[in-house]
């Protein structure tokens, strides 16, 4: 007899074949001999084993064994506790990274600042008045950090002079 | 101070309920009830009394644990030895990643050897007393592979089924039944040998 009807044997002992399968099987135990000793020894096989399990002891007093156990259970719970009281409430568990990021953004917004280079408009300037003593003429003065230049313009202060002039405005470069 | 109630008569039912609201007293009064079939089923299986008591332990310790999923759709000690036995077959299988496997091992395991042996046709146990038999049944499971003494006991004495064994063993179900098939005629034949011995 070969191992897979050996093992189909055994299935249909153990009840693990379908109905139709099981019919198959009882059919062709009732005329193989060699199947009928087979099923027998598996027979007498699970008889014996359904006397069970050797019983024994557990080799240490109820007291000690206790006490290993609850040991072990008062760690555990310990070990439960501190976990669940380390843990914060979901919502304030982003805060603290929220709060990180929006600290090294703004620190880095600040050194970004300060140490940022000056970059002018290249039509920038600082056109400032300066006070000049003298009644008939003012004078302006114009500095352009891109241009690198600083050009003082005077200008007639007379009534007829002022009205005649192109505005300051006209002047700068469009 | 109140005085200390006597569970030694209360069911298994009562004692979890109670153990299920935290009385550990209740727990306790499991334990010593059911600790030696517990110990008893790891032995069977890891064959080392030492294991067999840390694995006990650790079985108790998650069934506290667990004590609020235990709903009852079988007896608190059957849900029991499922832990246990689920801890050892943990156990075994870290063993058999550092374990050589011996030549008749491995000659089990390959298949074939069983075809060899003669079929037992009288009862090796007739005659003996239930605990002679249990005896014997143990010196038996003793001399199987790990792998077969685990597919043995798992079938035989929990009663699961194939595809259930194989989902525990993490095997195939054609792997169960070769090593069930195996099993079962070594202990017949190893059984026998003993009846000889005896008469002998």
């Amino acid at each position: 007899m070969n191992q897979d009807l050996q093992l189909k044997l055994q299935a249909y002992f153990d009840g693990e074949l379908s109905e139709r399968e099981a019919r198959r099987v009882a059919d062709w135990i009732e005329g193989n001999q060699e199947a009928q000793a087979l099923l027998a020894e598996l027979r007498l096989t699970t008889s014996a084993l359904a006397g069970g399990e050797l019983e024994r002891t557990l080799p240490e007093s109820r007291e000690f064994f206790w006490s290993k156990i609850q040991r072990e259970i008062s760690h555990v719970e310990r070990l439960e506790d501190r976990s669940r009281r380390s843990t914060l409430p979901g919502w304030s568990r982003l805060v603290a990274p929220l709060a990180g990021a929006v600290t090294v953004l703004s620190l880095g917004f600040m050194l970004f600042k300060l140490y940022q280079p000056v970059v002018q408009d290249p039509y920038s300037s600082h056109l400032a008045e300066v006070e000049t003593p003298s009644e008939h003429f003012g004078a302006y003065s114009f500095r352009s950090q891109t241009g690198n230049m600083f050009v003082v313009w005077f200008y007639d202060r007379s009534p007829d002079a002022v009205s005649q002039s192109e505005s300051i405005d006209d002047l700068l470069p469009q | 101070m109140a005085p200390q109630q006597d569970r030694s008569t209360w069911a298994d039912d009562k004692l979890v309920k109670d153990a299920q609201t935290g009385d550990t007293a209740a727990f306790e009064e499991l334990v010593v009830r059911h600790r030696d079939k517990i110990f008893a089923r790891a032995f069977s299986m890891m064959r080392n009394e030492e294991e067999a008591i840390d694995l006990s332990q650790e079985a108790w310790v998650k069934a506290w644990q667990r004590l609020q999923q235990f709903q009852r759709e079988s007896t608190f000690v059957t849900w029991m030895t499922r832990i246990v036995i689920n801890l050892c077959l943990d156990q075994l299988r870290k063993q058999k990643r550092h374990r050589a496997e011996s030549i008749e091992q491995m000659e089990e395991e390959s298949g074939g050897v069983e075809r060899q042996m003669p079929t037992v046709t009288v009862n090796p146990t007739e005659g003996l007393e239930r605990r002679e038999l249990r005896q014997r049944i143990d010196r038996a499971l003793a001399q199987l592979s790990m792998e077969h003494r685990t597919v043995l006991i798992l079938h035989e004495f929990e009663e699961l089924e194939y595809k259930e064994i194989a989902k525990r063993m993490e095997c195939s179900i054609g792997t169960v039944m070769s090593r069930l098939f195996y099993a079962r005629r070594r202990m017949a034949n190893l059984m026998a040998s003993y009846k000889k011995e005896e008469l002998s």
